[in-house]
């Protein structure tokens, strides 16, 4: 069975089980959010007033194009051409980078106002909601490298290119996720 | 249309509905309107990730809906609880 849905979904199947069991994990979270939220809505919206909604619009649009940019290394590596892939992958890398960055600014200036997990209940969510994504980035990011590494030791060509596809799959994955929770702690109110 | 077209197209259109959200946050917009529009974008741009991106369109299995089921169950507990 395995071998049949391994032909059928981007990318070795065990990455599935993976992003599945984490998109189950950050469902959860997401939902209980929502339903705290609904018992705390002027706190909520009182705090959520104090994020920084630029760098979060930012690093969203910085996750997308290295999503988008992983999608390009794909085609190029299907289409057999190594080089251009590497160098795809080594644009996502660098927007992962990027996004790592701007979340530890982020981070960094929350904890000079002296907000912490126990502030309040928006802010156990929005640093521990954060922060586990966070690190999903930084995995990611690895995971890319390891790709990276591989694409230009020249494992992968246009007949066998199942490892880049898992990464891509793990990555766009993240991506997901940040486009739920963006809106979710940064904008809805 | 090439896969590499499609996916630029898709790469358009999530940065511009990311820009649209992020007015509507700014702008400090509440109420069911806003809500709808947050939501509304965020079911799209999940979409276009999971059709476009992780390439589920082409999957021929039904675990391709796995994440169309999850984005949708999220978005809809977050329009009930708002």
């Amino acid at each position: 069975m395995t071998q049949t849905i391994k032909k059928i979904l981007p990318g070795d199947f065990a990455i599935w089980i993976f992003i599945y069991a984490e998109l189950l994990v950050f469902g959860i979270f997401f939902i209980s959010y929502a339903v705290t939220r609904s018992n705390n809505i002027e706190l909520f919206n009182e705090s959520q007033l104090l994020l920084d909604r630029t760098a979060g619009m930012a690093n969203t649009v910085v996750l997308i194009t290295s999503s988008w940019f992983v999608v390009n290394a794909v085609h190029a590596i299907k289409a057999g051409k190594e080089a251009l892939c590497a160098r795809w992958l080594s644009g996502a890398i660098l927007l992962g980078g990027l996004f790592v960055m701007i979340k530890l600014f982020e981070f960094y200036s929350k904890s000079v106002e002296g907000i912490t997990l126990s502030t309040n209940a928006f802010y156990m969510f929005y640093l521990s909601l954060t922060f586990f994504h966070f690190l999903h980035v930084i995995l990611g990011m690895v995971i890319l490298s390891v790709v990276l590494f591989n694409t230009r030791k020249g494992s992968y060509n246009g007949e066998e290119y199942t490892g880049v596809e898992t990464a891509a799959s793990y990555w766009h994955m993240v991506d997901l996720v940040w486009i739920v929770l963006f809106p979710l702690v940064y904008l809805l109110r | 249309m090439s896969e590499s077209v499609s996916a630029a197209i898709v790469w358009v259109v999530l940065v511009a509905l990311t820009l649209m959200g992020y007015w509507v946050g700014q702008n400090g917009l509440s109420g069911t309107d806003a809500v709808t529009i947050l939501l509304g974008a965020a079911l799209i741009k999940g979409q276009l990730v999971i059709g476009y991106f992780m390439e589920m369109r082409h999957a021929k299995t039904r675990w391709r809906y796995v994440p169309t089921i999850w984005l949708t169950l999220v978005l809809l507990v977050m329009a009930f609880n708002y």
